[in-house]
């Protein structure tokens, strides 16, 4: 082993090796032995650690904007986006009149069907859910953005309960905001533990319609003793 | 308002391993599951959407390097996502407390949220991934190229070979090469 500053290709391969897990048993055994007797070659091994993790931890860094950029969107910018490929498309080719009907079937499918989730009854006493009843008077009496800030600080601190999850997207959905509402309603319809997974699924199913996603909604299948099962059967019919 | 672009897809007991493993599709689920929650708490606590960005994204990263180094064990209850929420929020009391203390003393007790997060993470971790994201941006682009690809993204020699238009061989020195740079950036500030 050289000094501090100078280290030679094959004892960094080595080390590489060791970090990575790509020695073979018998090598690992012998590098082990010798790790515990050479105090210069434990402390380039924790050096080529530290360095792999910053390149790491500086790789994650660099990528999260990039991320950030495809996952969040500004809902304006989107909404523009889908109007100009929208009117590109109905100017370019004259489907407008099959379009509009594909919509208004879809629409009118949405409004046959479409109920409000009354919420769960809030207890007059204050108890230690004291916060979700909080956001739950406030879902009740339509103020759907003091709940929609209220359950998603809760929801943070609580990432399993589903009620709260569930929620949410019903909050989103009474504000018509069905893209928004979806992302919660597929995580809950898809825990079979949770007594909101048939509701969830059902909101799913009417948030698709709203988005148009027929091929989303001709997917489903009901999840047991639904009852919204028919509901859902007889939207799938209408829809071929 | 803000629109969020992915779908719940991966299970939750995929979603850490991916996370370690720097999957793309789970860095974006754990990065879209996690990032209203965190806006709206540092909003309602006097910041900006700027300063949101920031401390999510260093959040991000330290929860990544903690659960990578095992010093955050995910067992009873405790999810990726409540994690970085918890970091987050150390981070931004962590920010207030000292703007707090250049602007007027005074406000320190009587404004500030008494509340710290769980000894899950601390201002010694917190530096440590300073310097580590720092560490990694002291080098030039040749070698973040060579280096990211391998440790990062874990390209094989060939891969970044075929991507960079080198042979293996190549690739292999000028990894080693990039590897002692970084290598002297580091030992120069240990000394």
């Amino acid at each position: 082993m050289n000094s501090i500053h100078n280290i030679s290709p094959e004892d960094f391969g080595r080390i590489e090796n060791y970090l990575q897990g790509k020695m073979m048993v018998l090598e690992k055994q012998e590098f082990e032995a010798e790790l515990k007797n050479n105090q210069e070659l434990q402390e380039e091994v924790a050096i080529q650690k530290e360095l792999q993790l910053s390149i790491e931890a500086g790789g994650l860094k660099e990528s999260l904007n990039d991320i950030h950029n495809t996952v969040i969107l500004e809902t304006k910018s989107s909404k523009n986006n889908w109007f100009a490929i929208a009117a590109g498309i109905a100017a370019l080719i004259a489907i407008s009149v099959w379009a509009l009907n594909f919509q208004s079937n879809n629409d009118a499918l949405f409004a046959q069907y479409s109920t409000v989730d009354p919420g769960l009854p809030v207890p007059m006493s204050a108890s230690a859910d004291y916060s979700f009843h909080d956001a739950m008077v406030d879902y009740k009496a339509e103020k759907y953005d003091k709940s929609i800030e209220k359950w998603t600080v809760l929801s943070a601190e609580n990432p399993k309960n589903l009620t709260i999850t569930y929620y949410l997207g019903a909050s989103f959905f009474n504000q018509e905001k069905y893209i928004e509402a979806l992302p919660y309603f597929e995580k809950v319809m898809l825990e079979n533990s949770s007594k909101f997974q048939a509701k969830a699924q059902w909101y799913a199913v009417l948030s698709w319609l709203k988005t148009e996603n027929t091929e989303a909604i001709k997917k489903v299948s009901p999840v047991s003793e639904s009852p919204f099962a028919e509901k859902i059967n007889s939207i799938q019919q209408k829809l071929k | 308002m803000k629109q969020i672009k992915v779908n719940f897809k991966v299970p939750d007991h995929e979603l850490t391993e991916g996370f370690i493993q720097n999957d793309r599709k789970c860095m974006e689920q754990i990065y879209a599951q996690n990032y209203k929650s965190v806006e709206m708490y540092i909003l309602q606590n006097s910041g900006k959407e700027a300063d949101a960005k920031d401390i999510y994204q260093e959040a991000i990263v330290a929860a990544w390097i903690n659960v990578k180094e095992g010093k955050f064990e995910l067992q009873g209850g405790k999810t990726i996502g409540g994690y970085i929420f918890q970091i987050a929020k150390f981070k931004w009391l962590d920010k207030l407390k000292s703007k707090a203390h250049k602007a007027t003393v005074r406000l320190v007790h009587e404004n500030q949220p008494e509340e710290t997060a769980d000894n899950d993470y601390n201002e010694e971790e917190d530096s440590r991934m300073q310097y580590l994201t720092e560490l990694y941006k002291n080098l030039d682009e040749k070698c973040k190229a060579i280096l990211n690809r391998f440790y990062y993204q874990k390209m094989s020699l060939e891969e970044i070979g075929s991507e960079l238009d080198h042979d293996p061989g190549t690739v292999k020195t000028l990894k080693y090469r990039c590897m002692k740079k970084l290598r002297s950036f580091h030992t120069n500030n240990l000394s």
